[in-house]
């Protein structure tokens, strides 16, 4: 899987599975034009414990898809272990979601689609290419 | 696993096809039916969703991708911050080299 160019935090997920222009708009081209998106496996469950539960089979046909890249949180003490970083920007932001996304953001270069764009500011300042949904 | 099928093509697709490098036209060929079905699979997850109908529009999709777009100078400054507060690891940099 390439690179991702966009990551979706969890309130982006809700917005997809809500049927929202911005977010569905966005995966359209990203996959018309074979780009990744990236979604934070942290983000994932929040989307899932917000979703009703006839919504939540959405979320699995998104995941599905050959250019969307769930990322799960590297764990291990003598491997790379993404714990420790991605528990401090989560505490900069104020949630454990945000932290993940913020993680995955920054090691992908990539543009961030949230609800709660204050919370990634926390973490990755006011010039990171943010869309608030 | 591959196989072989015989198609008929319009003559102006036939000749990009001609035209490609020596054992390149099933991987092109093949490259652009992978994004056709990636693009219709994406459609089909965004009906059910409840999403409207979306239309090819290189012009909007160059948009999002510019605007995506991380400027390098910030990249720096937010890596830079990140490594001082101790929310990247202090060697980050040639990690990531």
């Amino acid at each position: 899987m390439p690179r991702s160019l966009f990551v979706l935090d969890t309130g982006a997920l809700m917005a997809y599975a809500h049927g929202s222009d911005v977010i569905g708009e966005l995966l359209f081209h990203a996959s018309d034009h074979a780009l990744a998106v990236a979604v934070p496996s942290v983000c994932l469950a929040e989307a899932y414990s917000l979703l009703d539960y006839d919504e939540m089979p959405h979320l699995r046909l998104l995941r599905a898809h050959d250019r969307v890249n769930v990322v799960p949180l590297l764990v291990g003490l003598d491997s790379p272990d993404e714990m420790p970083f991605v528990g401090g920007m989560a505490r900069r932001a104020g949630r454990l979601g945000a932290g993940h996304a913020c993680w995955v953001a920054q090691t992908n270069h990539a543009n961030m689609y949230t609800s709660q764009a204050h919370e990634i500011q926390a973490v990755l300042g006011k010039d990171w290419p943010i869309v608030e949904v | 696993m591959t196989v072989k099928i015989t198609v008929s093509l319009p003559d102006d697709i036939g000749a990009t096809l001609r035209a490609l490098p020596s054992g390149q036209v099933s991987s092109y060929v093949a490259d652009a039916v992978r994004r056709k079905m990636q693009r219709e699979s994406m459609e089909d997850i965004l009906a059910a969703a409840g999403h409207r109908k979306y239309e090819h529009d290189p012009a909007r999709a160059a948009e999002l991708i510019a605007a995506a777009t991380v400027p390098p100078e910030v990249y720096a400054r937010v890596t830079a911050q990140l490594i001082a507060d101790r929310l990247l690891p202090a060697d980050w940099e040639s990690r990531a080299a």
